[in-house]
């Protein structure tokens, strides 16, 4: 659809108020298409823009009484962001939540891909349905679950792998309660669970591309490896700059969920991130206006960063939009 | 014609869902306003576990019918769930009838929110209930003035070291009296094989993080950190003990001997005591329900026929001899009714009934004991208990919403752990006053008490030198205001007559 008017508008430059009436015909033309997109576009209004007023409370003392209307204005306006950035914490937290999330975007972002291309290339269909549903299982256990399994490995006192130390006659790992262990625990349990869910959408780009490029590849003698990297690749390249784009947009949510499930006061330095603290000082303190600025800080950062890579991706010939 | 007709279907699929969304949104339960209509039913939530479902649930019953209302109890076992699921219910206006607070601080938060009923003007109606919790229990739910809460009824101590005695007759070692006993008793448990399976895979002391070392802090005579209590007549705070880098000197050696359970700051809920029923450890920080009763028993029995536990007295120190640290302002259970509860003056009154009749003397016996018959029999006006209630007695204790006479109770409803319940009680310990003291204003207790708390464990791991105590007892008063709130408390606990 996109190509089509693309060639319409370059076969015939016209006056502005054609340009909208054939906006129009176009419309007409495809309401079919249109009407399907009506109620994805009425969800996000009714679930994602109409609440978007609730960020009010970022610059008022919101009370629970007096709700989001009646409640104050704080004052300064900057009140509670100022709180955040004046958090002895804040410096730490900051850091934990980029660092976590570069972690995760380094070592979790590639091997779906690598997953996906290697199903791809699996000729024994059989294995590759196992494979596939083994490693995306993981994605169904909640991180308590998760925990339970490290607990069973890693404890220092009563796991797995400290017991196979042992009997080898080593020393005790403390996994999760040291500083040095706990991201790299973290990152990798993420990485186990998300890799095969993750490979999915990549799969199905790759069964989108043309088989014809692999034949007329295959006739000029191209081998796997050749094809992988000529055909394969670029033809999933929007595919991943996209969930890289999106991926960028989430780079302060270090992942409540797996932090505050595998964290503890030992760990707190390296572990402690931007939600859980805002879930100790925000929500269970019932402060929903700290909790909602800083909420509203990381959708900023989020935003911007979105708008710059999306630039950058597109100098490269890629980009959403 | 057929596309059209197609098209037809099509749009009127659309319009459909658009309008049952819009409807779904809009949609919002009318709560009755109350005046008029009978009361069907009393929502109560509270932290508990257990509760079993509804048609097998006896109490409740008996409540329901006794009061004419239907009770619709829910429990959340772990106290941070259970604070996030009334939080969220109080920011999304969704009020329980009747909901249990977590600690003073929580109730002084609601209720500086506005978001509790002040209960002074119905003292009257409340009379019973009043009675029963007593003078200093009705203190405790009153934040500047205002009764905001029935707290319950005192309860006693559970706590103390437990010992496991065969591991002590395999070594040849008497039990620990002092706490450098307990640093050799544990060093044995360590590394001298009291399992005798010829691997080094046990452990001597274990508890729920810092827990565990509740005696031993009381050994030099320093609460819980963070604790304030008197000392020879005068307020301290347990970080700005002189005692306290002493007694964070020997914990650090209990653990730089590689005794002490290594998960001990990540153990969460019982996780201490699976370690001690598996054999991992020989000294753990436990309550005596959670060992002695028959349940455990015979899990300790069925792991190891030959494990047997002892409690010990606290050990002795530099600083004497104290269970860790009790504080006197905190109650077992604190309840609260919501604000708005005003306006539906016939539930209100329902709600009053219920706490009034749990509190009183027939009220009081059924959700201490069940019911007559059939979970005990009156002989001489004394509760004789039938086999009964040890087979479903184990929730009865989350409908005891103002608690019980402890000590009578668990003498009728425990009379096999007697013995445990009374040691355990006599224990002496340091009296803490934390719960009479209400958070001041710019203070930020999150931030505070996880800074306190990740240095004191960097200190007992190791990770920071003791030397640097002072410095760290510097950044916790000026870059944590820790100074205001021990300003506050000071005058506080001087308004409430506890401190001269």
């Amino acid at each position: 659809m996109m190509d089509l008017q693309k060639e319409k508008e370059i076969k015939t430059p016209v006056s502005y108020s054609s340009k909208i009436r054939r906006k129009w015909r176009d419309i007409w033309k495809y309401k079919a298409m249109y009407l399907m997109l009506l109620p994805g576009l009425i969800w996000f209004i009714i679930y994602k823009y109409v609440p978007l007023y609730g960020v009010i409370v970022a610059f008022k003392n919101y009370s629970l009484v007096d709700g989001m209307i009646a409640s104050p204005w704080a004052h300064p306006w900057y009140k509670y962001f100022q709180t955040f950035f004046n958090s002895p914490y804040f410096t730490e937290l900051l850091s934990n939540t980029f660092l976590i999330s570069f972690y995760r975007l380094i070592f979790g972002f590639a091997p779906p891909i690598i997953l996906a291309l290697l199903l791809n290339e699996c000729r024994i269909s059989w294995m590759k349905r196992w494979v596939q549903t083994l490693s995306y299982i993981p994605h169904f256990f909640s991180w308590v679950i998760v925990y339970g399994i490290l607990v069973a490995f890693l404890s220092q006192s009563t796991g797995l792998i400290n017991h196979w130390i042992v009997e080898s006659g080593g020393n005790t790992i403390s996994f999760l309660t040291s500083t040095h262990w706990f991201r790299s625990i973290l990152v990798s349990s993420d990485v186990w669970k998300e890799i095969g869910w993750g490979s999915i959408i990549y799969l199905a780009a790759i069964t989108g591309i043309n088989p014809s490029l692999y034949e007329a590849a295959k006739i000029d003698g191209a081998n796997r490896m050749r094809m992988i990297w000529h055909i394969t690749l670029p033809g999933i390249r929007n595919i991943i700059i996209l969930l890289f784009i999106l991926r960028i947009g989430h780079i302060l949510d270090a992942g409540f969920e797996e932090v505050y499930i595998l964290y503890n006061i030992q760990v707190y330095p390296v572990a402690d991130i931007i939600d859980t603290w805002v879930y100790r000082t925000g929500l269970q303190q019932l402060n929903f206006s700290l909790a909602t600025a800083v909420g509203l800080f990381k959708s900023v950062i989020g935003l911007i960063l979105v708008l710059g890579v999306n630039r950058l991706a597109k100098r490269w010939g890629g980009g959403i939009w | 014609m057929r596309s059209r007709f197609k098209q037809h279907v099509f749009l009127f699929v659309i319009i459909f869902l658009i309008l049952s969304m819009v409807l779904a949104g809009c949609s919002s339960e009318k709560t009755d306003s109350g005046a008029s209509k009978k009361v069907n039913s009393l929502q109560i939530i509270e932290t508990g576990d257990h509760l079993p479902p509804k048609d097998e649930d006896i109490i409740n019953k008996k409540l329901s019918e006794k009061l004419g209302v239907n009770i619709d109890l829910s429990v959340t076992a772990s106290g941070d769930d259970y604070k996030n699921n009334i939080n969220t219910r109080l920011a999304g206006g969704d009020y329980p009838d009747l909901f249990s607070v977590i600690d003073h601080q929580t109730l002084q938060q609601y209720a500086e929110k506005g978001l509790l009923l002040d209960l002074s003007a119905y003292k009257d109606k409340l009379k019973t209930t009043i009675d029963f919790i007593g003078e200093e229990s009705l203190k405790k739910g009153t934040i500047d003035g205002k009764l905001y809460a029935i707290a319950a009824r005192p309860t006693i101590n559970y706590n103390t070291y437990w010992v496991r005695k065969d591991w002590l007759d395999k070594l040849g070692l008497k039990e620990p009296k002092t706490i450098n006993d307990l640093m050799k008793v544990a060093e044995a448990f360590t590394n001298d094989d009291p399992d005798g399976n010829g691997k080094k895979d046990t452990y001597g002391i274990s508890g729920g993080q810092l827990n565990a070392f509740a005696p031993i802090f009381g050994a030099f005579g320093v609460g819980m950190p963070g604790d304030f209590y008197v000392k020879d007549g005068k307020l301290v705070n347990a970080y700005f003990d002189p005692d306290m880098k002493p007694a964070l000197s020997f914990i650090k050696d209990l653990v730089s001997q590689g005794v002490v359970d290594p998960d001990l700051m990540a153990n969460t809920g019982l996780q201490h005591q699976d370690k001690a029923f598996q054999g991992k450890v020989g000294i753990v920080w436990l309550d005596w329900p959670n060992i002695t009763k028959d349940q455990f028993v015979k899990q300790i029995k069925e792991a190891n026929p030959k494990a047997k536990w002892v409690q010990i007295a606290a050990p002795k120190g530099p600083g004497g001899q104290y269970n860790g640290s009790w504080d006197t302002g905190a109650t077992p259970a604190i309840f609260a009714i919501p604000k708005g509860l005003k306006n539906d003056p016939k539930k209100l009154d329902k709600v009053f009934e219920l706490l009034n009749y749990v509190s009183s003397k027939e009220g009081n016996r059924l959700v201490q004991f069940g019911v007559e018959g059939r979970d005990y029999d009156l002989k001489d006006g004394k509760v004789v208990t039938k086999p009964k209630l040890d087979e479903e007695g184990g929730y009865f204790w989350l409908y005891q919403f103002t608690r019980r006479p402890e000590k009578e109770y668990l003498k009728t409803k425990f009379p096999k752990q007697q013995k445990y319940i009374t040691f355990a009680d006599n224990q002496p310990q340091i009296q803490a006053l934390n719960s009479y003291v209400n958070i001041p204003d710019g203070y930020n207790p999150a931030d505070a008490d996880a800074f306190a708390q990740q240095e004191i464990t960097k200190f007992i791991y190791g990770k920071r030198s003791l030397d640097e105590y002072d410095q760290f007892l510097k950044k916790l008063k000026t870059t944590f205001k820790y100074q205001s709130y021990l300003d506050s408390a000071k005058k506080q606990l001087k308004d409430l007559d506890l401190i001269k």
